[in-house]
């Protein structure tokens, strides 16, 4: 899914490394004899006539201005940004932005590069940029200066046409001002803008102007922020203001939630005359845009219609059928991206992505709804975004980046398998799966997208739903391991890991998709992290790619000097294996607390004492219940038998931030149970 | 064939590859056919093809208007269906500067599962006056069953920057049995085409080793560069690249009227050549080295009443320099108060090292300086803004590279830093009140290399950047329950001090039982893991540079608490220069440890291994052993041993 401008400081760099590459690479490029003179002479190099345009005074003015006092020491300002959207007759919006940073760190120099995205459909119009370094001396910069980058590929993206015009202004030092300018068309098939006025910088002086032509109306809504309303400027036109915005600043702040999540933004709907694609600023209204996009896409073909026949053939059970198709298109379709301008929001036809076998999440959705409707069962596409809580269900737009599916169960119809399950205000229910995620359990739902909402595009039925959050013995691990104890203080013994769910995704790609060297030095580390002598033996991995069934890890362990002797007495580690340790700081909390996913873990290890030792003493059992977690752990004695038990249960995705102090307990509690030690010491 | 016997689990398999270059059709023609044996081996059907062409200059003639054509390629399925590929190969520009074009042709092969055979072809093109020598990469992540390259160079009379070319050369490193053969081709007088060709067949070449502690070798994979030349051998090639390297050093370090001007003012009042140098030294280290902060353009120093960098007086004049540009200025200063004083180029020894055979100045990293000070030469490193007087970055120490001498350039060597150099020293405080809160102090002490790590992390970044490195660098080690603050930082330019940080801290420490606190003997060392968790080894185990660890801990006990039982002490060594020794003291207001590590070895062969490890694992298990407390009523104090 499209979604722009993620990385500019990034694409910038990369932009720089070009220029490095092209100066100082050493290839050998000879000429045959007499080449160079038949390339001799120069020519006139083309550029701007009247060259660079001088700083301007809404530079210098923003330049001038006094700094407010900012909460922590941010590396950088935007002293200005000023953008103003206008639409025009036939529809056509032209984005103008002037943006002013102020260098106040060193590193801050990393927000000194300008660069704006483009797509096929959003070319930049102009461009100009402008600095000055903290001497005050002023320059401007060349059209030939400014370079241009593209997307690297990652996660399966092979192509994008998404670019980025890129300058590496002077002065970009500490309290330097790097400026610019440029005007940008708008997507055509879009009538929808997001105005994202927070973010990583504080900013002190923005605003957004629309200006739409006669016969125009508009909406905004809200994410993260009170409505505004905007100023009327006569002549259709519309200003906001939003002055001394605070950074958001999640640098340091451990198990944070992702900064899209906070950031406050404005999204503006308009519709009018000559429009093909008018919004009204709701959820049915971008339901109903993309019922247009996907319309032609969703037909089954015969060969789609043949295959789910095959896939479903003696299954009458509505799970049985979706399991088996939605299991083919989670497994059998590859995922690979080519986006090309609408082609970022627009999947391609079920047709095509079922003969090539490949496709991106919108694709892979497109293709299962297309083999489900085959088979009798409806399914729709589901907008959801990968960073929990970025769709706000008071804003309603197009800023997820990632795109599911909802089947729709049929009336009356109950299964335990059913797991991620929501009911629309239709009334319709509706199990909600994610064909591009390869290592969740058909019927379940990974852990990024649960309790984050999505956009359910059905239509006139079109709404905003909230996915649900997954009880947490779907997602297990479970430890046992037997040991016997020598009087060195070796351990030997074997351990058997059982683990269920999206807990189990990493080593089930590592058992899935690694050479046996790595799946070696893999659980080496896994042990590596408790043991500093310990060797492994007869390694044994089930159900690797059975996602339904827990993956299987057993071996034998011997770690050398496990007990170790103090003084006279011999202390034992009963938690023998695995840890569960959160990462907290003792700073005042004021974001959300994000525990990633609800689990539980449980372990249970036997640890044979060796002869001539008794138990002096064991360490305290543990009880924590703070609602959202609970940790609960006991050590004792069973005959010859030190036995330890835990349990650890995670209850919440997030918590608010004003349990942080509960987190902390709860932190405390796991860290010092993972620790404690039994002490032996000689029998009489 | 659903597996490669050798190695379980690999993903897929290259069958056969083609390399053909033509230079007379300035063309190399590729073809790849992979073998998919698992899942994760799927994704070779996403095909990224990078490219970067340069364009043609007309002022010039150089740049390349590189192309990548005539891509076909097909699937096929392990019961012998094919699927054609018929999709569109896109051009995906990655960066465009004002010459260079960095691009990919990316597509994707159809309805590829396990088991699916990949073939693919294409070809890239130069422009018809430009000749390009091959570099033939054998060796990637995936094993590689075949493989045949061939080279057809152009007959034509070439010329370089350097003169006309009169040799072929190349540098191959390459299986035992694998060799490069050279072909004539029979004469034919209607033709002009190529005389000669090489060719290079090879089978069953592994994939690239990759370990942890890995020596820098990953430049050593099997290859063949090849090399029009304008010299008729290495050492010639050397000779003369050496010389133009070292004229263009030596003209930008021109002692020039000012350049003694200055240097005169700065090394005023020192009587021997060392008190000269130190001070012009100094001097250097005194100029922002804009590898830490931002380069300067042309036009920035024309705005700062500056002209041009055109020589070392330049960069004194403009107080800043890039890494290159401040050694020649310390050498240029050097010569000018009287001394012989030389370049060297030299590799990064965390990713290089030198070889003489391949004839490429990309090898190498840095320059340094060498001057001879009082009769004795010496080296320097004013590239690594606050390396001590005399030493190198440890990345250029024990090197080969490219040095001037008297009459042009040699091969050379770098010396190394004793032992003592890189020393590190952790020092705790604390004290524990009646109800098990600790406060007190740690100091740190990082003299030699992790001193200069720190000191270019400080130039990276400002004063609060520093404070939040250190204050989580201190945190990684010490147990979570413990608060820590840096209180003070000191010597972050006197760079022949060590550097020493300071720090407040707070919290508890250790796990209760029902009468018992169990602490750990050194709180540096609490949480850390195993360094070698593998049983196996390959390759040799490389570590950066030699270095010296020592830790001291204080915790005074409140009167209601006293030591019941300590850690023995021990000794552990490994061969001769490794040494590893823990005291654990106790007495009757609380217990000392000292823990020392000497780290003198820099490469452990595979052989050694079992022995590195055994040793590691004993001293890290010995640092995970406990001091027990109870209350005070029922203990004696007691030494561990």
């Amino acid at each position: 899914m499209k979604k722009r401008g993620v990385i500019p400081r990034a694409a910038a760099r990369q932009w720089r490394n070009a220029a490095s590459k092209a100066s100082t690479g050493e290839r050998l490029i000879l000429l045959a004899l007499g080449a160079l003179l038949l390339v001799g002479g120069t020519s006139a190099r083309a550029g701007n006539l009247f060259g660079p345009q001088p700083v301007p005074d809404w530079v210098k003015t923003a330049a001038q201005q006094k700094l407010p006092e900012f909460h922590g020491n941010p590396k950088a300002v935007v002293l200005l940004e000023d953008t103003t959207y206008t639409v025009d007759a036939k529809g056509q919006a032209v984005e103008h932005v002037r943006r002013v940073v102020k260098i106040l760190r060193p590193q801050g120099r990393e927000y000194g590069y300008a660069a704006v995205w483009y797509d096929k459909d959003s070319k930049v119009l102009s461009m100009h940029v402008w600095s000055i370094d903290p001497a005050g001396h002023e320059y401007s910069m060349k059209d030939n200066e400014i370079g241009d980058v593209g997307q690297p590929g990652e996660g399966g993206e092979l192509y994008s046409d998404e670019r980025a015009k890129v300058a590496d202004p002077p002065g970009r030092d500490p309290g330097g001002i790097v400026a610019y300018e440029y005007e940008r068309c708008q997507r055509p098939y879009l009538a929808e803008t997001n105005w994202e006025f927070q973010d990583e910088l504080p900013r002190i002086q923005q605003s957004f102007t629309l200006a739409l032509p006669a016969g125009y109306t508009y909406t905004t809504t809200w994410a993260r922020h009170g409505k505004v309303d905007g100023i009327d400027m006569e002549n259709h036109s519309y200003r906001w203001e939003m002055n001394n915005e605070s950074a958001i600043d999640l640098e340091q702040v451990p198990l944070s939630p992702g900064e899209g999540s906070q950031a406050a933004r404005m999204t503006v709907h308009y519709a009018g005359p000559g429009l093909g694609e008018p919004q009204d600023g709701t959820w049915v209204g971008i339901g109903e845009w993309y019922a247009g996009l996907e319309r032609d896409r969703l037909a089954a073909s015969p060969d789609i219609a043949a295959k789910a026949q095959e896939l479903t053939t003696g299954k009458t059970d509505f799970y049985d059928k979706a399991e088996a198709i939605g299991e083919f298109v989670q497994q059998k379709i590859r995922y690979f991206v080519i986006e090309m301008g609408v082609g970022g929001y627009q999947p391609h036809a079920a047709e095509d992505i079922y003969r090539g076998r490949y496709g991106d999440c919108k694709d892979k959705a497109t293709l299962l709804s297309a083999m489900l409707s085959s088979v009798g069962i409806h399914s729709a596409l589901l907008m959801v975004d990968t960073e929990r809580g970025v769709i706000d269900p008071e804003d309603p737009s197009i800023a997820g980046n990632h795109m599911i599916a909802a089947i729709e169960i049929p009336a009356g119809y109950a299964s335990p398998k059913l797991h991620s399950v929501v009911t629309a205000k239709t009334g319709k229910r509706y199990l909600i799966f994610d064909p591009t995620w390869e290592m969740t359990p058909f019927g379940q739902l990974e852990h990024n997208l649960q309790g984050s909402y999505g956009v359910l595009l059905e239509g006139k039925d079109s709404q905003i739903i909230q996915l649900p959050v997954m009880d947490p013995t779907l997602n297990t691990i479970h430890r046992t391991g037997t040991f016997d104890l020598s009087v060195d203080g070796t351990l030997k013994g074997s351990v058997k890991d059982m683990r269920f769910g999206d807990v189990a995704v990493g080593r089930r790609r590592v058992f899935s998709g690694q050479d046996e060297k790595k799946q070696k030095e893999y659980m080496n580390d896994v042990i590596g992290g408790d043991f500093t002598g310990a060797s492994m033996t007869g390694l044994k991995v089930e159900n690797v790619d059975t996602l339904d069934k827990d993956l299987t890890t057993s071996f034998d362990l011997q770690a050398s000097h496990f007990a170790s002797f103090t003084g006279p007495l011999l202390m034992v580690r009963p938690r023998v294996l695995g840890r569960y340790d959160l990462s907290v700081d003792h700073k005042p909390r004021h974001v959300e607390v994000n525990l990633r996913e609800t689990m539980q873990g449980t372990d249970d290890y036997d640890i044979e004492l060796p002869a001539g030792y008794v138990v002096d003493e064991l360490p305290d059992p543990v009880k924590v219940d703070v609602g959202f977690a609970s940790y609960v752990s006991s050590t004792e004695m069973r005959g010859r038998v030190l036995h330890y038990s835990r349990r650890y249960t995670v209850r919440q995705v997030t918590v608010p931030a004003s349990k942080y102090d509960e987190v902390q307990q709860l932190a405390a509690a796991i860290a010092a149970d993972e620790d404690s030690q039994a002490i032996l010491k000689r029998a009489n | 064939m659903t597996s490669l016997p050798g190695y379980p689990g690999a993903s897929a398999v290259v069958l056969n590859r083609e390399e053909t270059t033509k230079d007379d059709m300035h063309a190399v023609f590729h073809y790849e056919r992979i073998k998919i044996l698992s899942k994760e081996g799927e994704k070779y059907a996403n095909v990224e093809l990078p490219f970067v062409s340069t364009s043609q200059n007309s002022s010039s003639g150089s740049g390349d208007d590189k192309t990548l054509e005539q891509i076909s390629g097909r699937t096929i399925h392990a019961d012998g269906t094919v699927i054609p590929f018929t999709g569109k190969p896109y051009l995906k520009m990655l960066e465009k500067g004002q010459h260079v074009k960095v691009q990919e042709r990316v597509f994707t092969l159809p309805d590829v599962e396990v088991g699916s055979i990949l073939e693919y072809r294409y070809a890239t093109y130069i422009s018809d006056n430009v000749y390009e020598a091959p570099d033939w990469f054998i060796q990637g992540p995936v094993y590689v069953r075949q493989a045949h390259y061939v080279w057809y160079p152009t007959s034509k009379q070439l010329v370089s920057e350097r003169g006309l070319i009169s040799a072929i050369t190349w540098f191959p490193i390459l299986p035992p049995g694998a060799k490069i053969e050279r072909h004539e081709i029979p004469y034919n007088a209607l033709s002009s085409g190529p005389k000669q060709y090489f060719e290079l067949t090879i089978k069953n070449v592994p994939p690239e080793l990759k370990e942890v502690y890995m020596p820098p070798i990953s430049s050593f994979s099997y290859r063949v560069l090849f090399n029009f030349t304008a010299e008729r051998t290495t050492a010639e090639w050397w000779r003369d690249q050496g010389k133009d390297w070292s004229k263009g050093m030596d003209s930008f370090a021109d002692a020039n009227g000012e350049l003694k001007k200055k240097t005169a003012e700065i090394t005023a009042g020192a009587t021997t050549d060392d008190q000269k140098l130190q001070k012009i030294y100094a001097a250097v280290m005194e100029l922002e080295n804009t590898r830490y902060t931002r380069a300067h353009e042309q036009r920035e120093n024309k705005a700062e009443g500056g002209g041009q960098v055109k020589t070392a007086a330049d960069v004194l004049s403009h107080q800043r320099g890039n890494e290159t540009q401040l050694t020649q200025l310390f050498v240029g200063m050097a010569r000018a108060a009287g001394m012989k004083a030389y370049f060297m180029l030299v590799p990064n020894r965390n990713e290089e090292i030198f070889v003489p055979g391949w004839m490429s100045f990309r090898q190498f990293d840095d320059v340094i300086a060498i001057v001879n000070v009082d009769g004795k030469e010496r080296y320097f490193d004013p590239s690594s803004r606050y390396c001590p007087y005399g030493h190198l970055a440890w990345q250029h120490t024990l090197v080969q590279g490219l040095r001037q001498v008297d009459k042009g350039t040699e091969f050379g060597g770098t010396p190394g830093d004793d032992i003592s150099f890189n020393m590190v020293t952790r020092v705790a405080n604390l004290k524990m009140d009646d109800t098990g809160q600790i406060t007190g102090k740690i100091d740190l002490s990082f003299s030699g290399a992790e001193g200069v790590d720190w000191r270019h992390t400080a130039l990276s970044g400002d004063e609060e950047s520093l404070d939040q490195a250190l204050r989580v660098y201190l945190e990684g080690m010490v147990p979570k329950s413990l608060q820590v603050k840096v209180s003070k930082i000191e010597n972050v330019k006197e760079y022949e001090q060590p550097l020493k940080v300071s720090y407040e801290v707070t919290g508890t420490m250790g796990t209760h039982t029902g009468k018992r606190l169990i602490l750990p003997s050194d709180l540096f060392v609490s949480g850390s893991s195993a360094t070698f968790a593998d049983e196996n080894r390959q390759e040799a185990v490389y570590f950066h540079y030699p270095r010296v660890l020592q830790d001291a801990e204080r915790l005074n006990l409140p009167d209601s608490m006293s030591v019941e039982a300590l850690p023995n002490s021990a000794r552990f060594d490994l061969a001769k220069q490794e040494i590893y020794a823990l005291t654990v003291v106790g007495d009757a207001k609380g217990f000392t440890t000292r823990r020392n590590h000497i780290q003198g070895e820099l490469l452990v062969m595979p052989k050694d291994y079992d022995d590195l490890r055994k040793y590691y694992a004993q001293f890290e298990s010995k640092d995970q052993e406990s001091v027990v407390l109870k209350a005070a009523s029922v203990t004696t104090a007691a030494r561990g041993d």
